[in-house]
């Protein structure tokens, strides 16, 4: 059953950021003089990288410098002194820890309750054709592209009301705005990529709608299923601005609300190494998983993502 | 099919060849969007009545009545509208917000396509370097990589005056980027750039991979240059998913925030107020809510051409079918 390989990328036109269709590009016979310019080309290429990547290479070494090294007129470009120090600071930081909890709690229960949401819309707008599908299509991409600081007022007052403002509760309900809308509208290409033909012939072999859905599109659907999640965790896991307004004892708040306040704080103000440290922990967790997952996540994206 | 809610546009009932099994859903795909439908009203919807409604209102007494429900609350029309619209400040801010976008785009769009060009040409050990590169770069979020360049930016001990000071009769020691709000924002529109480089990069480079071979033979037999077959033959091929790309960064650039606010330690200067930071800067931080909303909705305006812009170009090329 599972020898049909879905293949979310052909419904999104010229979006194939994998590493096997770069592969195929490689030993096509069409530049045979290419080979000259290339060794220069790929020179600028590796310059590129290096120029791109110093950024985060510079994030982790300062972490790891110790205080003498960081503040230095004539900066060092590898430590000599490799120390932990600043990551132990951050890490015995007790509102760091709750901070890091509450990230985690927002996070997981967002991905969940919009993944189950979230495949149930997008398993309606691929399969069935109902009245007023277009009109929540039209919906879930509007709402995508709303910039979530312009809601952040009537979101505030509204929580307020339902005396759910400064809970983690409310943050999660308010975080669906932008998860769910971007899990309905991934789902529903990585689904509507599986043919329809299995639906049908399995209907035809007498499979009610329920199997034909967890014994055909739930299966099929699985990497999707993963990618889609992947990168909800990315948007709830970075979103800033709602944090900070609706979440107001610094126990109750996510990392991205920390890492502003230990810059803007009297003791920490001029601590890059230990902002580094506190940079790359709330970078960590994304970044593994992005990278692990990058070639069934990158499908979604332009097909209408919004990057928090 | 159930009868749905009036407001509903009439049912296409024509048999649709290949969908006859699935078309015939009953009342299970109501029952399917039930759940998405109404976080769609609640956590979207409802706010955005909301902020129609806080526009159109004035707050009499204390600011901070409105909460708790206290304090008189009466209909003024558009006056809020009249009064962000007759201010200098608004325009200035839109001003800025504008060129800003203009900028982040152009340049995001012309680095990230230049990427792309590259990644076709190079070998393939330097593909793969570039390309991992580009996710880790992707996947940094906006607070950090903000935080990176600040430091990296630090007048005192920043690495970047470090190197420009190498060079040969250039004086950077000290000096301030963030003194003066358009460097300042220069700074933050490398921060914007730098991390919207990789998914400009990587869908460019894989849509020109999918251009067809042949065609590029042809046009090389017919005497093309490379330039001119990159722009009578690639950049045709690239048309839908470049409008895409590119009202997707006019939408992201045009709402940036959290590059400004970290840039600025949550406490941006007035010459760094973009229409975001202005409006959260009036709604949020000075809780003058109407002000706010109507700030809000401008923004939400602003952005609706590129939104129909965006929506048509996902339905014409059939994928929101």
């Amino acid at each position: 059953m599972t020898t049909v390989a879905p293949d979310p990328i052909a419904a999104v036109p010229a979006n194939t950021p994998r590493l096997t269709t770069v592969r195929a590009s490689v030993r096509s016979p069409v530049r045979p003089r290419r080979s000259a310019a290339t060794g220069g080309w790929n020179a600028v290429a590796m310059v590129i990288a290096g120029v791109l990547g110093f950024p985060i290479f510079w994030m982790l070494i300062t972490s790891v410098k110790t205080s003498p090294e960081i503040n230095q007129l004539v900066p060092q470009f590898w430590p000599h002194h490799v120390t932990w120090s600043s990551f132990g600071e951050v890490l015995r930081d007790p509102i760091f820890r709750d901070d890091l909890l509450n990230s985690l709690i927002i996070t997981v229960a967002t991905v969940l309750i919009s993944l189950v949401i979230g495949f149930a819309g997008a398993l309606a707008i691929a399969r069935f054709r109902f009245a007023g599908r277009r009109v929540f299509v039209v919906a879930v991409l509007v709402v995508q592209m709303i910039p979530l600081t312009a809601l952040t007022i009537p979101m505030a007052l509204l929580l307020d009301d339902e005396q759910l403002k400064n809970t983690l509760t409310g943050v999660i309900i308010v975080y669906l705005m932008f998860t769910m809308p971007f899990t309905v509208w991934t789902l529903r290409t990585f689904i509507a990529n599986i043919p329809r033909e299995l639906d049908e012939a399995a209907l035809i072999d007498g499979c009610s709608r329920w199997q034909v859905f967890y014994k055909i599109i739930l299966p099929l659907v699985a990497p999707g299923l993963i990618a889609t999640g992947v990168y909800s965790w990315v948007l709830a896991w970075n979103e800033f601005v709602l944090a900070n307004t609706l979440l107001l004892d610094n126990t109750k708040q996510t990392l991205m609300v920390y890492l502003l306040q230990f810059q803007s704080s009297p003791t920490h103000g001029a601590d890059y190494g230990g902002l580094m440290a506190a940079a790359t922990l709330t970078a960590l967790p994304v970044v593994v998983l992005f990278v692990i997952f990058q070639s069934r996540i990158s499908s979604g994206l332009t097909s209408g993502a919004v990057k928090g | 099919m159930t009868t749905a809610g009036t407001d509903l546009p009439p049912v296409d009932r024509r048999p649709r060849p290949g969908r006859r099994f699935t078309a015939r859903g009953g009342s299970t795909p109501f029952l399917l969007i039930v759940p998405a439908a109404l976080v769609l009203v609640l956590v979207a919807g409802w706010p955005l009545v909301k902020i129609v409604m806080l526009s159109l209102q004035k707050q009499q007494d204390s600011k901070y009545a409105l909460f708790h429900n206290g304090g008189t609350t009466s209909w003024v029309g558009l006056h809020n509208f009249a009064e962000a619209l007759s201010g200098s400040e608004f325009w200035t801010v839109l001003y800025r917000t504008v060129v800003f976008t203009a900028v982040n785009v152009v340049l995001s769009v012309v680095i990230g396509m230049a990427i792309a060009v590259l990644l076709n040409r190079v070998s393939r050990w330097a593909r793969v370097t570039l390309i991992v590169v580009l996710l880790f770069v992707w996947a940094v979020p906006t607070t950090v990589s903000t935080q990176i360049f600040a430091w990296l930016f630090n007048n005192q001990y920043g690495v970047v005056n470090y190197l420009l000071g190498r060079l040969p009769g250039v004086s950077m020691q000290g000096h301030d980027w963030f003194a003066n709000p358009v460097s300042g924002l220069g700074v933050v529109t490398i921060v914007v750039v730098w991390g919207a480089i990789p998914l400009l990069a990587i869908s460019l480079h894989a849509g020109i991979t999918q251009v067809p071979r042949d065609v590029l033979e042809a046009a090389r037999c017919d005497g093309a240059g490379p330039w001119a077959s990159f722009r009578h033959v690639t950049l045709p091929y690239l048309r839908p998913l470049l409008i895409i790309l590119v009202t997707l960064s006019v939408i992201w650039d045009f709402g940036v925030f959290n590059q400004i606010w970290f840039m600025r330690g949550g406490h941006p200067e007035p010459g760094y107020q973009t229409l975001g930071i202005f409006m959260y800067s009036t709604g949020v931080g000075s809780s003058r809510y109407n002000s706010g909303a109507t700030l809000a909705i401008l923004m939400i305006l602003a952005l609706a051409l590129v939104m129909v812009v965006y929506i048509r170009q996902l339905f014409r090329i059939g994928d929101a079918e």
